[in-house]
């Protein structure tokens, strides 16, 4: 019987031997990432994904380097990145305690991004599936592009960085784990993914839905913009923290150093070389500056008047004038279908959440909302920047002797809307293009093919009234902005409804203009005086401000270099470059302390008109700190890699 | 005769220890019967019927068949029982009209003597043997009665004692056999034979598959009775806190049948399940499943804490296991019915409390102008004075949303059935429960649905065996689950949350109806464009879920006995099957939301105001479809049993087969293996025990998927050794335990989110990023992801365990069992966290088996029980526990200080700055460190933090571990009463934790940065810090609207941080017995003591709240 017993235990064991072998029916492995063509594309886009998801590796109003700056303030209620920034609350603390490290912070994006990149890079170089040479050509050329913008995230915003150029291994030793490289060393190395792709990669889109995805002159401009940046004093010669190196790491070539204390000219004869041969490559390719000839077929096509202008009439002139101020708002709205010829990289993406946060929380009454409806409106240019817009003469306010006096600047233009103020009469299109207000038109169709006007005093309109409105969206200095909004957008008064979903437009993030800036730029700082305003002058004629000469800017008592930044200012307001501009020039003190940031007094319910037009301090608790020229790596990073340092004052 | 047949054990037992006397009058007048030829019983019978007496006998020591010839003439009773049982060796004695017979323990005929008042010392010598084998009986225990002389056998049972003149009672005692008193006469030699006592030799205790006589039991094992779990809840662990030693429950909700969490000896692990395996007769199931069983139908519940116990279950016995058995019937008995009704009222107590409107709108314009002077205040006086005023309820609402919200009381009722009973062949246990358990949610007469909850339980258990022949019997045992429940669609804890989401005054509850309207008019406020404020009172009444729920566990057994083919045994097979179902489906309905059209009110006319519609709301219900979720487990075990004794030499052995399939989803998971036990003691005294578990597990790679965990454990019984007898009167059984062995768990990193197949690498062909391109984004496409590496070299989570125990019985009242245990838990499978997030791993970081957690403790338990008289039984017991943690390794980043790591820390426990009270003045923030890495601005009333470092900045390398107390208790502890006087019965328990934490976060009374505004609790409206105040009681720190104005005083910190022991007067009974039952009136969860005073301070502020119960029941039992 034991016997019988045994037999029977041994065979019921062999009988379920694989019982346990609960085998997965066929499960993707790592050799199935890429099977064909088009598995290879999806991985391509996976990498491709990092700039358009929820992680955004792009600036906006929300990001650190897009809402961080001096042009706009947001209500503090919203506490995006771009705020906390301002409020020099993004320290190690901040970022590791509210699990930003995790998730959204830049930091830990690039890298997810880059590290996405090399397994795709592994993936297309270990598959054996059959890819079409040239398209294995491309796709490998597209991914070393996107590693290249990703480690350009990386290093401007957190300085020297490591660089990430293979996946390694999951069993990888902590002393092997890469620290931060030589600035100068990372340069190099996104150069020259850039100079590689740029060979395999067409240099227009072949077709619409390639746009969005790289070309060799996105590589050429972006170089363009790295060796920029690498020219700039916070790089060249001029760090603030001289101390600051390596502790184990070392770069092949610089030691323990991360950033050269020297100021090298030869930086920006590079830079100027990279500018001259991006332009070069990119009016070749047919690029070119957008105008009102393309913005006035869409104009009339889309039925939309022109824009009341304080101030401007019918006359030629004005109308001339108008025409600008659309075009300038179509420059940033449309695709190259349309006629926009000056995007260089420009990526599709729901742009919903900008729009919402610049036009006012009053727009008009619908059916479902008879009291109102609007967006956020809390989107707000600050004084600084309404300051900073060119007047009609092509100059800042201030410099301009033919512009009211400052201390009339906040007295009522007494124009037939009389809320307008003299500050906002008389400035160039660029202006009227992306900043609305008191008083002015937001748009000439918004409210159901009707102009809205701006009461930006009014509780019932677009006046601060949290009983009304809430308490969290609010207009804080009086300002609102304009620019990314479609000029075709407009609500129906019906169930809250609009024509949004017709309106997508890809978001440029290299445009032909500022091409012609760095390259102005660069001439500048190297002695090409001519050529520098030569390219200036390229933006400024189109924007309708009188061009610069070696003259008038002796005159004005401006260098190139003054002009050139003055005009990045207002050329490229809203797009992301004033939080590097700022920090490259080691303008931060001045720029961004408690004291710079002012706005009308528009945070009151029912203010009168002088209440509301007196500049007040924006009551948010912005300050200024040193250590806020790099962004700080998340605590973990340093804790879990002995190579790794801090940034400096963190 | 019959009264003869009446004789219970229990007779017997009363008779040993009364007081026994052999002289008593004749009462009666003379026997009459002449003499012939009788057997005994005949005898019996004939005196019985002639002089009304009644015999008393133990019916299988009495030879009754024995023939006598005996004649009685008008004799005494007296005189015809010494010619009865003249030389029979029986002895007997007359009280009144009753005669006890009993069978002498002499060999020689001895009859009844008188006392004689002899003072003469002598020696008496004997030998003791096993009534059953006459194998002589070591250690057993001789003692003169009324006495402290006594002495012990030596080997071969042989003892010797002086006694001092004669009429002295001796008692012989051994662990596992009956007491017998022997009389000494003139006796000198004393051949003692002790019966086996089957109530403590055959008590047995449940252990991991099987059975195990108490005595030889060396496992760190608890347990109690069904009964003992009965309490006024439908909800079976909400008992569970307190009642035994090394459980530590933790409730969370009051919500009915929510399940309170429980752990076996606290938490070992962070990687894996917690949660302890429970098996209900012999197959496993969900902690709800647990708790929908009826007290009534648990025979028993064992808690196996360590390894000797849990090894058997290898693969999943890490975390403890928990045996219930139910009951069944017992055979030859006639059915026993228990019928119990019962109604309870549940009062919801430990509520947080909200500050009203006024207060609310004070303290609002004071946080706004603590941060920002200028600011113009949301509320002005007016507004201030309206609300407080209640002028007008729409315009300047005042709400109470708690009141609103939720009933002061629900209902619950439960009547339970259970039918017991058994024939020759077949035994069976019926039980139908069924539990009705109301909500306190108020929802409005005549509204379209009614979703307050409403849980219909019914739990049917049924026992049945059959004995197919001697030898092999087959039994079937099925639980039934089947709840109907009507409930919110949105969970309770979202439902009391929205309270805290809300203020008092922004907008009413309701408006009053109004002509032209057929709805309910919800009010709201604009948030921003599209967006309004959550009605907390809509968002309870605006969704509805019916869900319906089986659960139906089958399980058969055979057993057969092998006796012939060799004695003791046996083969056991169980089949099992587990089905859960549920169904349910959501109505609801979108609220129409409305604010007073600004600028319509006017104070003369105040009905004139008019509405403004916010969101057009349904007027017809939406209804969803059926959603369904099911599982299903299949169990198979064989075993074969070994149980025989060799003389003194107690031998068992087990050896099992297992399968188990669980399936919730395509793949299932599944276990096999081989486990086994062996047991051998010799007489009861030295025990050893070997267990082992040979169990594979389908998540790992072939070849590596079984593993063997072993385990032995010692016992040694110093109270039956010879040595001990003059300490028996003290302490009359003790035992000393000890185990080690090595126990898994197969589901390492499944709390984390492992992957399922552990070998293997998971890609997931669209879980990365999606991109779109073309002008309009209309191309899009995603890329594929690695959602998980395979894990190097993969294993089981396993642990060591080690246990030392005590079990001991004093002044034979008094039973004591202390444990104490030390386990390591290792190879806890965990992400590697120490990876920067510059290798670009992003959510794919490597797994790695590399946890160790430690984890040791202390457990106690004490009863005493006491009949103090006839009428009065007194029982008292407690138990303590004590169990404490710590990380010997977990992966984490190369912390610069030590305070900053978890290795060598407590799983739970309190981490934060040291605060060092608010700023008092500008020179005080000046002066101290600073603190503006937390970005916002410090002012007086913020919280100051301790430098730690003295680097001058407060910085996260700041925060140290402020308690080693978590919220997890370090210590559980029970304890309560029963008294029984007469027919009344009355009891107490209370349970308690302590040495535990919480950390207050989140309580931001306005925080206007996210969707909805805060709520004011009363407790930081009574106490926050005020400019130009005293406050050096202040609660809470200085005001502010936002996040980036308070961030500073958000972060955790020593103040935050509240002792949260507690004391719960958790049940109270008062029941009168009947003839055929028993009425009783209890109550559950009457108060708490703790020096948290905010809300319950086991349970969340925004959790359904724990119930105060009162309950009148009868039980019939017939």
């Amino acid at each position: 019987m034991k016997k019988i017993l045994y037999t029977a235990a041994v065979l019921l064991c062999v009988a379920s031997c694989n019982y346990l072998s609960v085998v997965p029916p066929e499960q993707a492995d790592l050799d199935d990432m890429i099977s064909d063509n088009a598995t290879a594309l999806n991985h391509l886009y996976g990498c491709y994904g990092y700039m358009q998801d929820e992680i955004r590796l792009f600036p906006d109003f929300t990001s650190i380097d897009g809402g961080g700056t001096d042009e706009t303030v947001s209500p503090q209620e919203w506490g995006h990145l771009g705020s906390l920034v301002k409020y020099s609350m993004l320290t190690p603390e901040y970022i590791t305690a509210t699990g930003l490290a995790t998730n959204r912070y830049p930091w830990t994006n690039c890298y997810n991004a880059i590290g996405y990149c090399n397994l795709f890079l592994k993936n297309m170089e270990e598959t054996k599936a059959e890819i079409d040479p040239e398209l294995r050509q491309q796709y490998v050329a597209e991914a070393q592009f996107l590693k290249a913008y990703y480690h350009y995230k990386a290093l401007a915003m957190f300085g020297p960085c490591p660089i990430s150029d293979k996946l390694l291994p999951t069993n990888i030793a902590k002393e092997d784990i890469p620290g931060r490289s030589h600035f100068d060393y990372c340069v190099d190395y996104i150069v020259n993914l850039l100079d590689e792709a740029a060979q395999s990669l067409p240099s227009v889109d072949p077709g619409p839905d390639y746009s969005g995805r790289a070309t060799s002159v996105a590589c050429k401009a972006l170089k363009a913009r790295v060796l920029l940046l690498a020219a700039s004093p916070m790089w060249n010669g001029s760090f603030p923290d001289k101390s600051w190196q390596n502790t184990t790491f070392e770069t092949p070539g610089y030691g323990k150093e991360l950033v050269s204390p020297t100021f090298s000219q030869q930086k920006w004869e590079r830079a100027r070389t990279a500018a001259t041969e991006a332009l070069t490559a990119a009016l070749n390719a047919g690029f070119e500056l957008f105008g009102t000839e393309a913005s006035e077929i869409l104009r009339t096509n889309q039925n939309i008047p022109l824009p009341s202008i304080p101030g401007k009439e019918d006359t030629e002139e004005d109308i001339r004038f108008r025409t600008l101020v659309m075009m300038l708002r179509y420059m940033m709205t449309t695709n190259p279908a349309e006629g926009n010829r000056e995007v260089i990289w420009g990526i599709s993406r729901m742009e919903g959440q900008y729009r919402m946060a610049s036009m006012p929380h009053y727009i008009l009454n619908t059916d479902v909302q008879p009291n109102g409806y609007g967006a956020w409106g809390g989107l707000s240019p600050t004084l600084y920047t309404v300051q900073h817009f060119f007047t009609e003469n092509g100059v800042i306010p201030e410099e301009d002797s033919e512009f009211p006096s400052k201390s009339d600047w906040y007295t009522s233009a007494e124009l037939a809307e009389p809320d307008i103020i003299k500050l906002n009469v008389g400035r160039e299109p660029r202006f009227y293009a992306w900043v609305a207000f008191d008083g002015c038109e937001y748009s000439p169709v918004i409210a159901n093919r009707q102009p809205l006007i701006c009461h930006m005093r009014d509780p019932q309109q677009g006046g601060y009234n949290s009983a009304k409105w809430g308490t969290r969206n609010y207009c804080v200095t009086g300002f609102l902005n304009i620019k990314w909004v479609h000029p075709n957008l407009y609500y129906t008064g019906v169930s809250n409804k609009n024509n949004s979903a017709d309106l997508y437009y890809p978001v440029c993030l290299l445009r032909l203009a500022e091409l012609y800036l760095i390259l102005a730029e660069c001439d500048a700082w190297t002695g090409n005086e001519a050529e520098g305003i030569q390219a200036l002058n390229e933006i400024r004629r189109r924007a309708g401000v009188p061009e610069w000469t070696e003259e008038s800017l002796s005159k004005a008592g401006k260098t190139l270099l003054d002009a050139v930044l003055d005009e990045r200012f207002v050329e490229l307001y809203q797009e992301g470059h004033r939080y590097y501009d700022i920090r490259r020039y080691l303008h931060g003190k001045e720029q961004m302390g408690r004291q710079n940031f002012w706005g009308l007094d528009a945070v009151r319910t029912g203010p009168s008109f002088e209440e509301f037009n007196t500049p007040v301090l924006i009551p948010q608790p912005i300050q200024w700190h040193e250590r806020q020229y790099l962004m700080p790596v998340p605590n973990d990073e340093v804790y879990s890699n002995p190579q790794m340092v801090q940034a400096p004052l963190y | 005769m019959k009264k003869v047949i009446l004789m219970s054990l229990l007779c017997v037992l009363a008779l040993i220890l009364s007081e026994w006397s052999v002289y008593s009058q004749s009462p009666a007048s003379g026997l009459n019967f002449p003499a012939e030829s009788r057997t005994v019983a005949e005898v019996i019978r004939l005196i019985e019927q002639q002089g009304g007496y009644s015999f008393f006998y133990q019916t299988n020591t009495i030879d009754l068949s024995r023939k006598v010839t005996v004649g009685a003439s008008n004799d005494t009773i007296e005189n015809v029982l010494t010619k009865v049982f003249q030389g029979s060796g029986d002895e007997w004695s007359v009280s009144d009209k009753q005669i006890y017979l009993k069978h002498s323990v002499q060999a020689a005929p001895n009859p009844p003597q008188e006392k004689k008042n002899n003072k003469a010392k002598r020696n008496i010598t004997g030998t003791v043997v096993d009534a059953t084998d006459g194998l002589p009986i070591i250690g057993a225990g001789i003692q003169i009665k009324g006495s402290k002389v006594g002495t012990v056998t030596d080997l071969d049972g042989n003892f010797n004692i002086d006694i001092t003149g004669s009429g002295v009672e001796l008692i012989i005692s051994a662990l596992g056999y009956k007491d017998l008193p022997v009389f000494i006469t003139d006796q000198g030699i004393i051949d003692a034979k002790l019966e086996p006592d089957n109530e403590v030799l055959s008590e047995v205790v449940v252990v991991g598959a099987g059975t195990q006589r108490r005595v030889s039991v060396t496992g760190a094992i608890a347990a109690i009775d069904g009964t003992t779990l009965v309490a006024p809840t439908s909800s079976l662990t909400n008992t569970l806190a307190g009642k035994l030693a090394g459980v530590i429950a933790v409730t969370s909700s009051g919500q009915p049948g929510s399940t309170s969490d429980f752990y076996i000896r606290g938490i070992s692990t962070f990687g894996g399940r917690t949660a302890p395996l429970i098996l209900l007769d012999g197959v496993e199931i969900t902690t709800s499943d647990l708790n929908n069983i009826p007290a009534e139908s648990i025979e028993s519940f064992s808690i196996l804490k360590d390894a000797s116990a849990t090894a058997i279950y290898g693969a999943r016995g890490a975390n403890g296991v928990m045996i219930v058995t139910t009951k069944t019937g017992s055979e030859n008995t006639k059915a026993k019915i228990n019928v119990t009704v019962e109604s309870s009222v549940l009062q919801p107590v430990n509520i947080v409390e909200y500050a009203d409107g006024a207060t609310f709108m004070e303290a609002y314009n004071n946080a706004q102008l603590a941060r920002n002077p200028n600011a113009e205040v949301r509320y002005s006086q007016t507004d201030i004075d309206n609300t407080r005023n209640g002028v007008h309820p729409s315009i300047w609402p005042d709400v109470d949303w708690y009141d609103l919200m939720f009933k002061d009381f629900s209902m619950s009722q439960r009547a339970n059935v259970n039918v017991s009973g058994g024939g020759s062949h077949v035994t069976y246990y019926m039980s139908l429960q069924m539990n009705h358990d109301g909500g306190i949610l108020d929802v409005p007469q005549n509204y379209s649905f009614n979703n307050n909850y409403n849980r219909w339980l019914y739990t049917f258990q049924n026992n049945i065996g059959y004995q197919i022949s001697p030898s092999t019997k087959m039994s079937l045992k099925m639980n039934a689950q089947i709840i109907s429940q009507t409930s919110p669609s949105t969970s309770a804890n979202s439902i009391f949350q929205a309270i805290y989401n809300n203020t008092p005054v922004s907008f009413p509850a309701i408006f009053p109806e109004q002509e032209g309207y057929d709805h309910l008019l919800f009010g709201s406020q604009i948030m921003s464009a599209g967006r309004f404020y959550t009605n907390p009172y809509a968002n309870m009444l605006n969704t509805f879920q019916e869900t319906n729920t089986n659960k139906l566990n089958i399980s058969v057994t055979l057993n057969q006995k092998l006796d012939f083919i060799t004695e003791g045994l046996s083969v056991n097979a169980l089949v099992n099957f587990n089905n859960y179902a549920s169904t349910w489906y959501t109505r609801s309905l979108s609220p129409y939301l409305y604010n007073v059209l600004p600028g319509s009110y006017d104070p003369v006319n105040p009905t004139t105001y008019r509405l403004n519609e916010l969101q057009v709301g349904t007027e017809y219900v939406s209804q969803s479809g059926i959603s369904t979720s099911t599982n299903n487990t299949f169990y198979l075990d064989g075993r074969i049993n070994y149980d025989r004794s060799f003389g003194h030499h107690n031998v068992t052995a087990m050896l099992m087969y297992m399968m188990r399939q669980y399936r919730s989803g395509v793949l299932p998971n599944r276990n096999q293996g081989f486990s086994g036990r062996f047991t051998y003691d010799w007489y009861n005294r030295y025990l050893v025990e070997l267990n082992f578990g040979y169990n594979g597990t389908e998540r790992l790679a072939e070849g590596e998927r079984f593993e063997f965990f072993p385990a032995i454990s010692l016992g040694w019984v110093p109270s039956s050794e010879p040595f001990w007898q003059p300490l028996r009167p003290v302490v009359d059984y003790l035992k000393f335990r000890g185990s080690y062995g090595l126990v898994g768990s197969d589901e390492t990193g499944s709390s984390a989110g492992a992957a399922h197949f552990l070998y293997e690498n998971t890609v997931s062909m669209s879980g990365g990023m999606t991109f779109r391109t073309g002008y309009s984004g209309g191309t899009a496409r995603t890329g594929p992801s690695v959602t998980a590496y395979a894990v190097e070299g993969a294993h089981w989570e396993r642990a060591k365990e080690l246990d030392l125990g005590v079990d001991m019985e004093l002044f034979e009242q008094v039973n004591i069992t202390l444990d104490w245990y030390y386990n390591q838990r290792e190879r806890i499978l965990m992400k590697r966290a120490s990876f920067p997030k510059s290798l670009g791993y992003a959510s794919s970081v490597p797994w790695s088996n590399i946890g160790k957690v430690d984890n040791t403790g202390l457990e106690l338990s004490v009863k005493w029980k006491k009949q103090i008289t006839k009428d009065l039984l007194v029982d008292l017991r407690g138990n303590f526990t004590y169990a404490k943690n710590k990380y010997i390794y977990v992966d984490e980043p190369d912390y610069p200080y030590v305070w900053q790591t978890e290795t060598g820390k407590p799983l739970s426990r309190m981490t934060g700055y040291i605060a060092e009270g608010l700023f008092q003045s500008e020179e005080e923030i000046a002066t101290s460190a600073d603190q503006s890495s937390f970005g916002s601005s410090i002012m007086v009333g913020d919280i100051k933090y301790r430098d730690v470092n003295g680097d001058g900045k407060i910085t996260t390398v700041d925060q140290v571990m402020l308690s080693p107390y978590g919220s997890m208790p370090r210590i559980q502890y029970g304890f309560g009463c029963s008294i029984n006087w007469k027919k009344f019965d009355f009891s107490v328990y209370f349970n308690g934790s302590a040495l535990r934490n919480i950390m207050l976060s989140g309580f931001e009374p306005f925080i206007a940065d996210d969707s909805n505004d805060h709520n004011l609790m009363k407790w930081i409206a009574d106490g926050y810090w005020r400019e130009g105040a005293d406050n050096t009681n202040a609660t809470y720190p200085r005001l502010g609207l936002l996040k980036s104005n308070i961030y500073n005083n958000r972060q955790p910190s020593s103040f935050w941080m509240r002792r949260a022991d507690f004391l719960r007067f958790k049940t109270i009974e008062i029941g009168w017995s009947f003839p055929f039952g028993r009425v009783y009136l209890n109550g559950d969860n009457i108060a708490v003591w703790s020096p948290f005073k905010y809300w319950d301070p086991e349970l969340s502020y925004y959790s359904y709240p724990l119930s105060r119960t009162f309950n009148l029941g009868v039980q019939f039992k017939f």
